[in-house]
């Protein structure tokens, strides 16, 4: 009997064990808040990003006065959780606040998956950009699954030029706007990030190009 | 020195089977064949049907691996029949309890030569028949099909992302593949950053993709439909979801594909063309 | 009575010995954390500008845990008094090897072989329990679709910690505890070659645990556990960490495979020859020798990921003339043996095992031992059959498919001995028996898989998916943890003076193979129908599959739970074992369980070898535990044969 109530104490000890640690670990990355595109019309949505040089105009990182664990890496804001309705025609509209540099792979330097395969730089419209000044990307990976339609998406952000001056009133100088459109298909959850290298270490692809929160997401389309 | 006539020995012919096998040693060795047997035709069941939890074959490449699968199935059954089943049958004839005293000491087997060298020649054998398979589904895989020009096609991959050129259709580029069927295709894969692996799965190919390298491999698809093309090297934050389509289309939708994409098929790209 | 006068020599007991006395666990970790924080500060005053500064301060951090840690428990203590010119007294030797301490011997520098023995089992045990936790985090990830739990980057270090961890072990599982405890007593001898190194070989491992648990907080690692470069060199600083430990760990491993290697070689009792040595010495010895050619080059391979990561080294950066296959060839040039390093100990344990369990000499001894020699030198020349796709010398496919597939020869000689030692024996299956069969049944399958893996156009489809993460499983977890387990269950009675209760023993084996069989039969299927490894997310597809492996893994989970209470209470409160619970024949069951502190009274000598069972005339020494009783010899030596 005492046998039967060790063992099965043990076995209770471990598993609240395991319960524990994977608790803590689910809960340690702080969790970008949602944003949801706001519906436009029946069938339309938009939605308006940022990409900035570093962490400190993204406001749900800073906690007690801090401006969060890396200031100084690059990010989206104002978070990187997006939510968009199914079956609709979303606009989404991206602030490009960073410099950039060539990037290596030309093929995202053009325009894929967005409606007419274009997308509008402060007003005129393009299939893509100069390969050589690239600032970041928006593109969202087709993950094939039976349960989820596909959805390609990568648009390129053309990069602010390294000696422009700050706007007056803000830390950044004055952004390259940039929209684009694209048809969501039927629910489904979808990772997005930047693709182009604008992170630490070797193929600048550590630190804010590795980590979540920063320069990769999530698209929930509901 | 003549011997005596006295101690000649007797022939004494060996008994019948049947009679053999009323023996307590011929009923062990009728036991173990018995499991033997049954144990391998189980097991070469099971071996048959394996190869179809395996994706679909879209390619030969696939088609020669499945037969591979096969075969080297059916040749380990008697292998892992024979072992088990002899462990198997021991346990249920010899069991002696699990009292806190052992049971007293079994026959003094050490060795037997014969069985080492049996096992020892078979075992050499079956591995010589197996690389020999091996070494041909080998050649046979890597060696292009003779006939139609290959499609020759740009593979680069990033993290966390696939793309494609086509340099001999005009430098088409595309995130998704596209594959005229029963065309011999070669991909010459690299990468951007970090190792990944280009793998697809349904056509039974797969090949890293390195930085500052680029690597080869072909296959010839032979079946229309849709497949994945999945990242088999872990490459970061978003490996999982590395992954993006292929579709073999007839070689006349696979021309149409390629004018629509604004490339002409057929045609080499320019100098400098679209692909890094 | 008359005064004499003695000249002494020597010198007399110094104050090195109040030192030494104080030294142990706790005041090594202190002096490692406080260290440590020193190390870290200054590297950031100094380095905090640099690119690679954070990546230098962490550096300089966990060196200084390293050497705050050895220096606190004492492990330079003899060769700083030597220089000293102080030699250790007769006390002090014995105060070392833990003489009359009780259970404070554990927690401190011990040089006795059987202290080291329950450290490196607490620590393999340790080692296991957290890879266990992390295995049972990245099933619960994999359960549903979608990355529910964790994100991809905790999810990537989950799986690649769990790898790292595993690995170490599963490396010391059965050379740690059994090599060192059980192998001097069984080859005569009162302690091993090098005791001061024993301790310094367990004491070296210890503080590379924590760095493993730092990488907890230094963002992870993004690569699996083979940290293949350039993936490592973007990593966060947690690579560092990783690349210390293993650094730590191969000179650890290093100073214990010295040490078993000239134990075995010199210090075998009068009488031993090669061919009455028990397959289990010649088993650990061969592993030793494996780990001393193949570890270093992880060694190696990790020293350079860290100088490309911390001082701008070019070894694996493809453009700056670095190379990944250089990585790669070195890792797996260490990866391959190390397989060979964790399955040969379980393996030997388990030919140990099977004589005295079907009350039959083992079958064809010579061939266990020609196939253990032609598993080492084969094992080391198939290493690229891990890099078929990687697209690095094609040309060599072929030749490393016929090494890879001849490895499999040697593999069927084991399966002959084992086999051929149960057939026509009389059965006794206790617990270790039942282990005994886990692994046959388990490390067929394993083998077998492997075979498939061999052959280059289907491991073009298999490899990066998973099941090559089965097949290793099977051949890992199911075969050498198998025969750990058995292993442990086995030599529990020596070690503790304790059974192992073999109830909740039971239960824990039944639970552990029902529920590994159902985790890694439903991975060969995923692996199969395509399902890429390390990732944490999948295409609806393989749902079915991974909820059945998560559900057996967690069956897992509660059978080592179960096994863990089983050692717990039966070390606590088990039965009083005698010397010979088993009735082996080794010599390690001629002397009380646990054994005293300078294992024989009298050392035996050897007439035979230890597999006479049937054979009334063989007898592996008459030794019987008992001192001489006629004058002859000096005490600690045995010139004649002691009757019983």
């Amino acid at each position: 009997m005492n046998t039967v109530v060790g063992a099965i104490s043990t076995v209770a000890l471990g598993a609240l064990t395991v319960g524990a640690a994977a608790l803590v670990l689910h809960s340690a990355p702080t969790e970008p808040p949602l944003l949801a595109a706001t519906v436009t019309g029946t069938t339309t949505a938009a939605i308006e990003l940022s990409t900035y040089p570093d962490s400190s105009a993204i406001t749900y990182r800073r906690t007690n006065g801090g401006v969060g664990p890396h200031p100084d890496w690059v990010s989206y804001g104002p978070t990187t959780n997006l939510q968009v309705p199914a079956h609709t025609l979303v606009t989404v509209t991206i602030k490009q606040y960073d410099t950039g540099e060539a990037i290596p792979n030309p093929f995202l330097a053009e325009v894929h998956g967005t409606v007419g395969g274009t997308m509008t730089v402060d007003g005129k419209q393009v299939k893509g950009i100069d390969a050589e000044h690239v600032g970041h990307t928006f593109t969202i990976h087709n993950f094939p699954s039976t349960k989820q339609d596909p959805l390609f998406v990568s648009v390129p952000l053309p990069a602010v030029a390294d000696d422009a001056p700050a706007a007056p009133g803000s830390d950044f100088p004055a952004p390259h706007v940039v929209t684009f459109q694209f048809m969501t298909g039927s629910a489904g959850t979808y990772a997005w990030n930047c693709q182009f290298p604008c992170g630490d270490n070797y193929a600048s692809m550590g630190g804010a190009m590795s980590s979540y929160g920063y320069m990769s997401g999530t698209l929930h389309v509901v | 020195m003549t011997p005596d006539t006295d101690e000649l020995p007797v022939e004494v012919p060996r008994p019948p089977v049947r009679e053999r096998l009323r023996t307590p040693a011929g009923k062990i060795a009728a036991g173990v064949v018995v499991v033997f047997v049954v144990g391998t035709a189980v097991l070469l069941v099971f071996g048959a049907w394996w190869p179809n939890l395996m994706p679909t074959t879209a390619s030969d490449t696939q088609d020669a691996v499945k037969t591979t699968m096969l075969v080297f199935a059916i040749s380990a059954a008697p292998v892992m029949a024979l072992v088990w089943g002899v462990a198997y049958y021991s346990l249920r004839h010899w069991r002696r309890g699990s009292g806190e005293t052992p049971p007293e000491d079994g026959p003094a087997l050490r060795g037997n030569n014969r069985v080492a060298i049996i096992w020892l020649v078979v075992s050499s054998v079956l591995t010589a028949f197996l690389l020999i398979w091996g070494l041909s589904a080998l050649a046979s895989t890597t060696t292009l099909a003779a006939g139609a020009k290959p499609e020759i096609i740009d593979v680069t991959g990033q993290q966390w992302v696939w793309s494609f050129s086509y340099p001999e259709d005009g430098g088409v580029s595309s995130a998704t593949l596209v594959l005229p069927k029963d065309r011999p295709v070669v991909f010459q894969v690299t990468s951007t950053d970090v190792i990944h692996s280009f793998w697809l799965p349904e056509m039974g190919i797969k090949v890293d993709a390195n930085p500052s390298v680029t690597t080869t491999v072909s296959t010839t698809p032979t079946l229309l439909g849709t497949f994945n093309v999945r990242c088999a090297e872990l490459c970061g934050l978003n490996h999982s979801y590395m992954q993006t389509t292929v579709t073999v289309v007839s070689a006349d939708d696979f021309a149409a594909w390629v004018k629509s994409q604004g490339g002409v098929p057929g045609q080499s790209a320019p100098a400098g063309g679209t692909n890094g | 009575m008359a005064e004499s006068t003695i000249v002494r020599t020597e010198a007399a007991p110094t104050s090195g010995g109040g030192i030494m006395r104080r030294l142990n666990m706790w005041t090594g970790i202190a002096l490692g954390v406080v260290l440590a924080a020193v190390a870290y500060v200054v590297g950031n005053l100094v380095w905090g500008g640099n690119d690679q500064g954070e990546d230098q301060a962490v550096i300089a951090a966990e060196l200084g845990w390293v050497f705050g840690f050895l220096i606190g428990v004492g492990a330079f203590v003899a060769p700083v008094n030597w220089m000293l010119g102080r030699d250790l007294t007769h006390d002090d030797e014995m105060f070392l090897a833990g003489k009359d301490q009780g259970t404070a011997r554990y927690f401190r520098f011990t040089t006795d072989h059987k202290v080291v023995g329950v450290q490196y089992l607490v620590l393999a045990m340790t080692t296991f329990g957290v890879g266990g936790l992390l295995a049972m985090m990245i099933r619960t990830e994999l359960a549903v679709p979608g990355e529910k739990l964790f994100g991809g980057q905790i999810y990537n270090s989950l799986v690649g910690v769990h790898g790292i961890v595993m690995i170490v072990s599963t490396i010391i599982m059965v050379v740690g505890p059994w090599g060192n405890f059980v192998m001097p007593i069984m080859i005569g001898a009162r302690d091993m070659a090098f005791p001061r190194l024993n301790a310094l070989s367990f004491w070296t491992l210890f503080p590379a645990v924590p760095i493993f648990l730092s990488i907890a907080v230094l963002r992870g690692i993004p690569t699996g556990w083979v940290a293949y470069a350039p993936l490592s060199d973007q990593a966060p600083p947690g690579m560092d960490a990783f690349a210390i430990a293993i650094i730590l760990f191969v000179i650890s491993a290093g100073i214990g495979a010295v040490n078993i290697i000239v134990t075995a070689l010199t210090m075998r009792a009068r009488g031993m020859t090669w061919n009455r040595t028990p397959i289990f010495v010649i088993g650990v010895v061969a592993t030793s020798l494996l780990g001393l050619i193949a570890l270093p080059c992880f060694e190696v391979a990790m020293l350079y990921t860290l100088l490309d990561r911390s001082m701008a080294g070019s070894f694996f950066v493809p453009d700056q003339g670095g190379s990944q296959w250089l990585y790669a060839n070195l890792f797996w040039l260490m990866g391959h043996p190390e397989v060979y390093v964790i399955l040969i100990p379980g393996t030997a344990a388990v030919l140990e095992m099977a004589p005295v369990f079907a009350r039959k000499p083992l079958f064809g001894a010579r061939l266990a031992v020609i196939g253990i020699i032609a598993l080492v030198a084969l094992s080391v020349l198939v290493w690229a059959h891990h890099m078929f796709v990687s697209g690095w010398a094609p040309t060599l496919a072929g030749p490393f498919m016929l090494t890879t597939e001849l490895i499999s020869i040697p593999t069927g000689l084991i399966f002959l001995v084992l086999v051929g030692t149960i057939w026509r024996g009389n059965i006794w299956t206790r617990l270790p028996m039942l282990f005994i069969y886990g692994f046959l049944w388990n490390f067929m399958i394993g083998g077998v898989t492997g075979i498939f893996l061999s052959d280059v156009p289907a491991d073009n489809e298999l490899h990066g998916a998973l099941f090559v993460t089965a097949h290793f499983h099977y051949t890992l977890l199911g075969g050498a943890m198998i025969g750990a387990m058995g292993a442990l269950v086995y030599w529990f009675p020596k070690m503790t003076g304790r059974m192992l209760n073999e109830r909740p023993g039971t239960v824990a084996f039944w639970a552990v193979m029902i529920g590994f069989n159902i985790t890694f039969l439903a991975m060969f299927y995923n692996g199969l129908a395509g399902m890429p490894r390390r990732v944490a997310d999948y295409p609806p597809q393989f749902a079915v599959g991974n909820m059945i492996s998560t559900l057996g893994a967690y069956v897992i989970g509660i059978g080592m739970l179960v096994f863990l209470y089983a050692i717990v209470s039966s070390w606590r409160s088990g039965k009083p074992a005698g010397a010979n619970p088993w009735h082996g024949k080794t010599l390690e069951w001629f002397v009380p369980s646990p054994p005293p502190l300078e294992n024989f009274e009298v050392l035996p000598v050897v007439t035979g070898d230890p597999y006479g069972y049937g054979e009334p005339d063989t007898r592996h020494t008459s030794h019987t535990g008992v001192p001489a009783t006629v004058g002859g010899g000096t005490p600690g030596e045995s010139d004649e044969e002691v009757q019983a």
